[in-house]
């Protein structure tokens, strides 16, 4: 806009002069031409056709003007020339800058042909194998005419573009030769270029000036067309335009292109510009196409650009036109000073007049205002009163069921948090403070089970139920009550849709009814209930509700509590079992051997039979006895089996009460193998006056086991006749001990705690699982497992189980 | 077959028991021990024919214990018996000299063959350490004359020629070649040549 405004300004003040020339005869026209391979050249090149416009067109007289691309733009722009002959880039530039139209396209001669389009080619020595493509072109050094040659340059660089190459980024080194493009032909022949770009008929051209062969170089990206069949290695392009600048005369630029088009194409002029004359000017949106990708030329940066130039070039009319606009500010001020002073003063007395009216009228407002603020206030502490007398009998209320809550609360604490009583003992008394609380006759906690419900305490006046009574589905009220739903109060069933159905209900008799769904972590676990005979006129109050779930929560907690511990003893039971596993593949060949012993007797009785039997010096009785011994020694090969077979099923852990010794004796028979094949002398101090202990065998026993077979490896470097391991029982104030003996290598230093880490050992086998797992076996039954250093070598290791280790199981 | 003793020594009772009852089917006595220590206290090797020995014992092993009659050269043959073999255990047993090695559970027939090799092998071995007792006894009946005389004998002297080594009349000579002949109770010089040569060997070979 200020661009415009500046324009019109000076177009305003200023009549442009024209530059007429200075002939009278003759007005001087300029041709610019783009002397892209020298001055000389293309005055050469052109002074004929310039010579053949004088001669066509009457009263001009037409020169050429050879420019290089930046003088060409500085006598645009400063109206030195009328006429533009350059290359399609140039073109496009000073169009779209300057105003420029094309008049005609050049018809370039090349061996015989015409072309109205013209390329660049983009090549490399014949024998740069490394270089085959454009791609190729990344890291190479690289030639072009000069940075603004639409044909020395910008084409190619177009195409780099395509193939993500930056020719001023991606290039080992970009250099501009300058006009001639013979240079860049040479550059890359004698190879001190990689490669490089010229316009489409150089290398032909140099070729049939003899100066290269075409087979020295290796073209890229090379396109083929049928109308071109010049070498090329871009799209095509239109070919020179001549073209008429803004200012100059539209009649002449008429007779101009007449001259042009009707040009010989076989005259002197033709020949010498090595061209067929001209045409009809052509399509030059594909050159504006490729700067506005590359963001060149015109598509760079048009207004700054313009601006400043027009700023530079026309300062002092500026400077004229702001002082001129300050003097005018000047006067304008000064005349609305005073207009101002003179309208404040009326408004003034004006604003004066409108407040007095403005007062009066709020004087009267207020005064109504204030007669019927007094009517509602009197009003609002009427109201008041009444609510406050409201609030003091709600508060008694309110106190009154604190109080009984807050009862109830104390009973609940002391239930739950008895030491005394059994989880069921519990239930049964919160059922029975529910009973009293809500005023009911029965309460019932049931647990759903495959589909039924069945209850599992009850406390009533009346037997409404049967503990372990079944309910069939029918009974279920899950449509009545969700999981997280609020407790389901009926005052009246027989006024209820769904539960006056209930025939367990019409049977006995209930008529109010007061549950809601236990949950068990996150599922319905069963239901907690109340029933009365008679139908409830009170409403249940909030705090019954509470009281209610409270109970509830308290019972699904205690039951996922308990669950949880038994998940925990499960898992400790399924480690055992893995490491029972371990245990009984280490002792495998031992037991194989224990196997055998047995066998080889069976096989010895019996044969000794056959033979006799055979022989007919049979002594009856003797057989009979033979055969006795065969039998018994196949119960104790069974017995072996039995035992190995119970240490590696994996049997639900089960406590029963067991005599410690009998585990001992068990035990001692299992490990049997092992002690005689490594020499050990066993030695029994068992205290036979122990009472039974509540254990899992077999737990137990895979102690025992882990317990011998270590003091067996202890005393692996021991002497022959000091290997012997002593296992004791006896009872204390802990409850009953055991301890095994040995004479082997004793504790590591230091590391009396980290034997029961897992995978702690001392040996080159095993897991080092064994005492980490032991230990938890017996912590399991609330026992301890210890070692200690036996004071004439070796180690003493020793479990304890409390006696009365029972599980407090009231009623079953 | 009869009055042939087999030594049975295994920790195991029912294995031993019932060895005793297979071994005693063939006819063969048997006394069995429930550890080395007992056997060793009760060893009497004329006694002995065959001794079956279970590797694995408490206290003194199987190989143990055969190792230990080697050094008090008992020659009685030994039979393994072992419920988990393996190689070294096994050219343990028989560089020792073990008559054999034998895995349990074993076929009978097997055993018992074996045990009769053993007893035939050591019947043998007896009768000739008998001999070799007879003619250690009819030489220790020599007077040293007389022995002097038989080595000279032996050796291819004729009788005029021990008169001469002696310092003695070929009569002299003469009645001492007569009465260690009846004393050995050598018919030919080639027998007696035979028996001392027999006697000889087994004094070499100890």
């Amino acid at each position: 806009m200020f661009k415009y405004f500046l324009l019109s300004l000076l177009s305003l003040t200023l009549l442009p002069f024209s530059c007429l020339g200075a002939d009278n005869n003759k007005q001087l026209i300029k041709i610019g031409v783009l002397a892209h391979r020298g001055h000389d050249e293309a005055l050469q090149r052109w002074s004929l056709t310039a010579d053949y416009l004088s001669d066509v067109i009457d009263g001009y007289q037409f020169i050429i003007k050879p420019k290089s691309l930046s003088s060409m733009k500085d006598a645009v722009e400063n109206n030195l020339i009328e006429f533009i002959l350059t290359n399609p880039g140039n073109y496009v530039d000073i169009e779209a800058n300057y105003g420029a139209t094309r008049i005609a396209t050049l018809r370039v001669k090349q061996r015989d042909h015409a072309y109205t389009s013209f390329s660049a080619v983009i090549f490399t020595r014949y024998d740069r194998h490394d270089i085959n493509k454009l791609e190729d072109l990344r890291d190479r050094t690289f030639m072009a005419v000069n940075k603004n040659a639409f044909g020395g340059f910008q084409m190619a660089w177009l195409e780099m573009i395509k193939v993500n190459i930056n020719p001023f980024e991606d290039l080992a080194d970009l250099q501009f030769s300058g006009f001639p493009q013979d240079n860049i032909v040479y550059a890359v022949e004698s190879g001190k270029i990689d490669a490089g770009t010229v316009r489409s008929d150089t290398l032909e051209r140099m070729a049939s000036e003899g100066a290269i062969s075409i087979r020295d170089f290796k073209i890229l990206n090379k396109q083929h067309s049928d109308s071109f069949p010049l070498l090329h290695s871009t799209r095509l392009y239109p070919e020179w335009p001549f073209a008429k600048l803004k200012k100059t005369n539209d009649q002449l630029a008429q007779k101009v292109a007449v001259a042009l088009l009707t040009m010989d194409p076989n005259s002197k002029a033709a020949t010498i510009s090595r061209s067929e004359g001209w045409t009809i000017p052509l399509d030059y949106t594909p050159v504006h196409d490729v700067f506005k990708t590359l963001k060149i030329g015109p598509y760079a940066k048009i207004d700054n650009v313009t601006i400043e130039k027009v700023i530079d070039q026309y300062w002092h009319y500026i400077l004229l036109v702001i002082i001129t606009l300050f003097a005018l500010g000047g006067i304008i001020v000064y005349i609305s000073n005073t207009n101002h002073n003179l309208n404040l003063t009326q408004n003034n007395l004006r604003n004066e007049i409108e407040s007095r009216r403005k007062a009066q009228l709020e004087l009267a407002q207020h005064r109504d205002t204030l007669e019927q603020n007094v009517i509602k206030r009197t009003k609002e502490l009427a109201n008041l009163n009444k609510e406050l007398q409201e609030d003091i009998i709600a508060r008694k209320a309110a106190e009154a069921s604190l109080k009984k809550s807050s009862h109830t609360l104390q009973t609940l604490h002391e239930i739950t948090s008895s030491r005394h009583m059994s989880f069921e003992g519990k239930v049964d008394a919160l059922l029975r403070t529910g009973c009293n609380c809500f005023n009911m006759d029965y309460g019932a906690f049931m647990q759903i089970k495959d589909g039924e419900l069945q209850v599992i305490r009850f406390v009533g006046n009346k037997p409404f139920y049967k503990r372990k009574d079944w309910f069939k589905p029918d009974y279920l009220f899950a449509s009545e009550m969700k999981l997280d739903a609020d407790p389901l109060v009926v005052n009246d069933i027989s006024q209820h849709p769904v539960l006056k159905q209930r025939k367990q209900f019409t049977q006995l008799g209930i008529q109010s009814y007061f549950g809601i769904p236990v949950v068990v972590a996150g599922t319905l676990f069963g239901y907690l209930e109340y029933g009365a005979v008679s139908a409830s006129s009170i409403t249940r109050s909030l705090i019954d509700i509470d009281m209610l779930q409270l109970i509830s929560q308290w019972i699904g907690g205690e039951i996922q509590r308990q669950q949880s511990h038994e998940n925990a003893q499960k898992h400790q039971a399924d480690l055992a079992h893995v490491a029972r596993l371990g245990t009984m593949g280490e002792m495998a060949s031992g037991l194989a051997h224990e196997l055998n012993q047995p066998l080889t007797a069976i096989v010895n009785y019996t044969r000794g039979c056959v033979r006799r039997l055979t022989s007919k010096e049979a002594d009856m009785p003797a057989i009979v006895d033979a055969m006795e011994h065969s039998c018994s020694e196949a119960e104790r090969a069974a017995e072996i089996i039995r035992r190995m077979r119970e240490l590696v099923n994996k049997e639900v852990p089960r406590r029963e009460f067991n005599d410690i010794n009998n585990i001992i004796e068990v035990v001692i028979r299992l490990v049997q193998p092992k002690i005689k094949s490594h020499h050990v002398n066993i030695k029994r101090e068992l205290d036979q006056d122990i009472p039974n202990i509540y254990v899992d065998r077999i737990q137990i026993e895979q102690v025992l086991i882990n317990l011998l077979n270590n003091a067996i490896d202890a005393m692996k470097n021991t002497p022959l006749l000091d290997r012997e391991i002593i296992i004791q029982s006896l009872v204390n104030d802990q409850g009953v001990q055991v301890k095994v003996y040995d004479r082997g290598n004793g504790l590591p230093q230091n590391m009396k705690s980290d034997v029961f880490e897992p995978f702690f050992s001392t040996k080159n086998e095993g897991m080092g699982m064994g005492l980490s797992i032991s230990r938890s076996i017996i912590e399991a039954h609330e026992g301890s497992l210890n070692a200690e250093q036996r004071e004439l070598g070796g180690s003493i290791f020793s479990f304890t189980l409390p006696l009365g280790n029972e599980v407090d199981n009231d009623e079953s | 077959m009869t009055n042939h003793n087999v030594y049975v020594v295994d920790d195991d009772q029912a294995v031993r028991d019932s060895l005793r009852w297979l071994i005693e089917s063939v006819g063969l006595n048997v006394k069995t021990f429930s550890n080395g220590q007992e056997l060793l206290e009760n060893f009497n090797e004329a006694e002995i024919s065959c001794l079956v020995l279970d590797v694995r014992m408490p206290g003194i092993s199987g190989l143990d214990l055969q190792q230990r009659l080697k050094n008090m050269d008992a020659k009685i043959p030994v039979i393994i018996v072992t419920g988990h073999a393996d190689v070294p255990m096994a050219i343990q047993a028989m560089k020792a000299g073990a008559f054999d090695f034998i895995e349990k559970p074993y076929s009978d027939q097997l055993l018992l063959e074996r045990i009769q090799c053993a007893i035939e092998q050591d019947d043998c071995f007896k009768k000739q350490q008998a001999v070799n007792n007879e003619i250690n006894e009819r030489i220790d009946s020599l007077t040293p004359r007389e022995k002097e005389v038989m080595g000279l004998v032996v050796t291819g002297h004729s009788n005029k020629g021990i008169a001469k080594e002696l310092g003695v009349s070929i009569k002299t000579v003469e009645v001492h070649r007569g009465n260690l002949m009846s004393k050995m109770k050598a018919q030919s010089l080639s027998e007696l040549v035979r028996l001392v040569m027999s006697s000889t060997h087994t004094s070499n070979q100890d």
